[in-house]
């Protein structure tokens, strides 16, 4: 095998994308090159890894950390570590008894584990030494205040979100029932591959709403900007921001805005918006 | 810290997520695009480094570069366990490329002073070597590297000849290796994410 097609098959491997004929080729090929493959691979590795560092930093929610720490600091007072599962970033680490807390139930399920943790406690089911019980059990209700202020939290955001979709869907509504008003699918670029959008136009008065969905919530000094865009122009047609639902709209009534308009997008800018775009697209769609 | 972790050490595993956590969920929200799902994610990504500390090995990389590739292997396990994710990918690759014909972007605007601030050396470097890739070989390491998208899928989603897409990953993978490699060299004096 020639150096070229092991970068690919070792690019690949480390991507996760072999399977089949070529993994075989590929595994075997490393057996044959022994040391000499595994330090080509160890660089590759070492690129990809660093590659994980240029996606912009975001800090996670704190109810993760609490989530965390609670549950670790009940595995320290546990069995001792022992190496299980691949090293070094490859596929299955081995933690697949890992059970992801989904956001729907995963607060009230955190704050009843810290509520039976309790429980266990006070009424002495615990057989483990007592300071590191104590430990546990304050770390848990911890995390179960945390996460019982966090669902209180959700709960208001998900009744705003609501009444967002409510707001959009009448004022969609309103422009959808005019004559010759047209709507214009906007799809996330890879920079937001799950983001869309659908603006709604009125031709005949101008005015427009734009309803975006799946979109991250911005620093404070950067706004999301639509832009009309004719031909090589593209003309700033207002900036929003989302809510934490990632859902955001934006009315205009400007109605030689659209004239001539052959594609609309939305980019990323310093807040209040530019006058020509300076960011990346995160959503396009043509006219 | 490794080793401290692999001793069970709380205290060690709190350090390393608070320095690292940013770009772990980052790296997740980039790659998912939910913090829902990227929070899901991250709690499987610490778990993993937690209990399988003993199993990271220093001669195969840094800790940072062992914990971006568990988080980018499970955001990867993450959409491809979701059915739309393969249609939502070509449609939004096929929309970006023709968007991009259209609308002059400059992308590479500079770093804010709070930004500068924040992020380590070891991240500037990574930028400043991804944006001087060619801007087509650029696209396709970040289609395959934050999409998720198998080269032969980027070739789909991209109508580009597999062979140009191969042969374009290649180069830009060995580009950024040059360039980052007196980084690699430096390893004890990186300064990365604080945890070498």
């Amino acid at each position: 095998m020639d150096g070229e097609r092991f970068r690919d098959l070792a690019i690949e491997h480390l991507l996760q994308g072999l399977q089949g004929d070529a993994l075989r080729e590929f595994r075997a090929e490393m057996e044959r090159r022994g040391a000499e493959g595994e330090r080509e691979l160890a660089r590759l590795r070492e690129v990809m890894g660093s590659l994980a560092l240029a996606a912009p930093p975001v800090d996670p929610p704190e109810a993760l950390r609490a989530r965390l720490v609670a549950q670790i600091e009940a595995e320290a007072s546990e069995k001792p570590l022992t190496a299980e599962g691949p090293p070094s970033g490859g596929a299955g680490a081995g933690d697949r008894d890992v059970t992801p807390i989904r956001p729907e139930w995963g607060r009230w399920g955190v704050a009843a584990a810290g509520l039976a943790a309790a429980l266990a406690f006070v009424f002495g089911l615990g057989n483990v030494e007592l300071r590191n019980q104590a430990a546990v059990m304050q770390a848990s209700l911890d995390s179960a205040w945390t996460a019982l202020a966090l669902a209180e939290g959700e709960a208001a955001a998900a009744a705003d979100s609501l009444r967002r979709s409510l707001e959009g869907a009448e004022a969609a509504l309103g422009i959808a029932g005019s004559r010759g008003a047209s709507s214009v699918m906007l799809s996330g670029t890879e920079v937001q591959p799950f983001a869309w959008a659908r603006a709604f136009i009125d031709p005949v008065t101008g005015r427009t709403l734009l309803l975006i969905h799946d979109l991250p919530v911005l620093p404070p000094d950067t706004v999301y900007q639509l832009w009309a865009i004719r031909g090589d122009t593209p003309t700033p047609a207002g900036t929003l921001t989302v809510g934490p639902a990632g859902s955001g709209r934006l009315e205009s009534e400007d109605a030689d805005l659209w004239l001539g308009a052959n594609v609309l997008a939305v980019t990323v800018e310093p807040a209040p918006g530019r006058s020509a775009p300076t960011g990346p697209i995160v959503l396009a769609g043509s006219l | 810290m490794i080793e401290r972790i692999v001793d069970r050490d709380a205290e060690a595993f709190a350090g390393l997520y608070d320095r690292t956590a940013p770009y772990v969920f980052g790296l997740l929200l980039r790659m998912l695009g939910q913090r829902e799902a990227a929070e899901e994610v991250a709690q499987e990504v610490y778990m993993t480094v937690w209990r399988n500390a003993a199993a990271y090995d220093a001669t195969r990389g840094t800790p940072a570069t062992w914990i971006g590739l568990i988080s980018r292997s499970r955001a990867v396990d993450r959409l491809r366990s979701e059915r739309s994710y393969a249609g939502a990918v070509v449609r939004a690759a096929k929309a970006a490329t023709s968007a991009a014909k259209e609308l002059h972007v400059m992308p590479d605007a500079p770093l804010s002073p709070a930004e500068a601030l924040e992020i380590s050396e070891r991240r500037r470097r990574v930028r400043a070597a991804l944006k001087e890739l060619p801007s087509e070989q650029r696209r396709l390491v970040e289609l395959a590297f934050f999409g998720g998208l198998s080269h032969s899928e980027i070739a789909r989603a991209t109508e580009t000849p597999l062979g140009t897409v191969k042969s374009r990953i290649r180069a830009g993978i060995g580009k950024l290796e040059k360039i980052l490699t007196p980084t690699h060299d430096q390893r004890a004096g990186t300064a990365g994410t604080g945890l070498e």
